[in-house]
């Protein structure tokens, strides 16, 4: 009994709970002086919209975006991912993000518990990536008439412009980066792509 | 006796992970959750993790965070024994583990070595780790949102370590809970006075000295030795889990979990 009691106390003495927070302190700040500077990219993946730019620091990886998402659009990046791992990406050509249309806000930055996503002010002022139109591939440019982009894009015209032989082409300024064009596309790998922000 | 704690930590554990799983009224897994779109409820070593790697406060962060640190502080480390879901896979796999044991006629005890208490260790490693990184580390390797993140957007490979632990746990016991578990070690830290407690009659306490609390305790708190005998009127132990098994092996009613601030220690 008397052992027990000398080795099971009420758990470790003040000096030794210091001494065990000093030296995982240390080897914890050592590591991640370490990783920090490939820790911190991750990989570039389309996020929702309001996505922080430090976003692998911000992100609590707790999946309220995904399941807030109205068209499940969200899904949480998978153990490939890196240090991406379970933060929320979108794939365009699978699933676009709508802006929540018909909804009175961003869905995903009104459930994110932390500023990982934050509300913008407008949905005009989404800058989700930007989209680039392949012209060595998109129908248009090879000379059909298609226009599938520029229908379905949320700012057709602003966002998407036709030329006189309805070519479309992105205006950068406009472009919120939903990537409902890459989705709308009809060639079999889509010619115009988000190039995701950051 | 029935063991009343132990049927309704169980509960409320399975109740919890269910809840999440069918999504009525609750948004989340179980690093931040919403209750009717409104009420948050955040993992706050989560919150602590972010608000270190990015280096802000998350203000709007820290209200669901605080709900819950409330809660332990005034309470106790209730998620520990109540909600965690890993917690509740562990604790099952112990009792059947204990079962078996019976079943070949081995002996079931305190000789059994437990690991040391170091939760306070990694729970340093990671806020450090997060500090420096930029990465919110234990959330991307945590086997308890593996399960509790899982059953909400579907299970992954990180279940493998939820696998590894359980085959780890068979001859280490509760190394988890005891020595690595970075968010057992906080809630431990903050909720070690909370009001919901083991509670002791030092009347009765110390008649039959068969030490039934010692061995049933999971956390290998000497309640009998160390407080009971001791003279406490409660036990104050970070590594308290309030699950209440202790007080429902005791055979003369000298343990039971309750509300109310501890007395002074009795004079002896």
């Amino acid at each position: 009994m008397q052992t027990r009691a000398e080795t099971e106390s009420a758990g470790p003495r003040p000096s030794r709970r210091l001494l065990l927070a000093a030296v995982g302190l240390g080897i914890g700040a050592g590591a991640g002086t370490l990783v920090r500077e490939g820790g911190r990219h991750g990989g570039t993946y389309l996020r929702p919209p309001g996505a922080a730019a430090d976003f692998l620091a911000t992100c609590l990886r707790c999946g309220l975006c995904a399941e807030a998402c109205p068209v499940d659009a969200i899904a949480m990046a998978g153990v490939a991912a890196g240090t991406s791992y379970a933060t929320p990406t979108i794939d365009a050509r699978e699933a676009p993000c709508r802006l929540c249309a018909g909804f009175d806000e961003l869905r995903c930055t009104a459930v994110c518990p932390s500023t990982a996503l934050s509300a913008p002010a407008s949905r005009r002022e989404v800058r989700m990536g930007v989209a680039r139109i392949d012209t060595d591939r998109c129908l248009a440019w090879l000379g059909v008439v298609c226009r599938a982009c520029w229908h379905a894009c949320p700012y057709p015209g602003e966002a998407l412009a036709l030329d006189e032989r309805t070519r479309p082409s992105v205006v950068e300024e406009v472009c919120v980066g939903c990537g409902i064009c890459v989705h709308a596309c009809l060639t079999e790998e889509s010619s115009i792509q988000v190039t995701p922000a950051s | 006796m029935i063991p009343r704690w132990t049927i309704a930590r169980r509960a409320s554990a399975a109740a919890f992970l269910s809840w999440l799983a069918l999504g009525w009224g609750i948004q989340g897994s179980s690093v931040a959750t919403r209750i009717a779109d409104s009420l948050p409820f955040t993992d706050p070593l989560a919150a602590l993790e972010v608000s270190l790697a990015s280096g802000e406060l998350h203000p709007h962060l820290w209200i669901g965070a605080g709900v819950v640190l409330g809660i332990t502080l005034l309470l106790g480390p209730m998620f520990c024994g109540w909600l965690c879901p890993l917690g509740l896979l562990l604790d099952l796999a112990h009792s059947l583990e204990r079962r078996v044991r019976r079943l070949m006629h081995r002996h079931v005890g305190v000789e059994r070595r437990l690991p040391p208490r170091t939760r306070i260790l990694t729970l340093a490693l990671v806020l450090g780790f997060a500090a420096t990184s930029g990465l919110p580390l234990f959330q991307l390797i945590s086997p308890i949102h593996a399960i509790g993140r899982g059953i909400v957007l579907g299970f992954d490979v990180a279940l493998g370590l939820v696998a590894l632990l359980l085959v780890v746990e068979i001859f280490v016991p509760r190394v988890w809970c005891r020595a690595l578990c970075p968010l057992g070690g906080l809630y431990g830290w903050v909720g070690k006075h909370g009001l919901l407690r083991v509670r002791i009659d030092p009347e009765r306490a110390g008649q039959i000295r068969c030490r039934r609390c010692d061995v049933a305790c999971p956390a290998g708190i000497a309640v009998m030795e160390e407080y009971a005998l001791g003279g406490a009127t409660s036990v104050v132990d970070e590594g308290c889990m309030r699950c209440g098994a202790c007080t429902e092996v005791c055979p003369r009613g000298v343990l039971h979990m309750g509300l109310g601030a501890s007395r002074k220690r009795r004079e002896n």
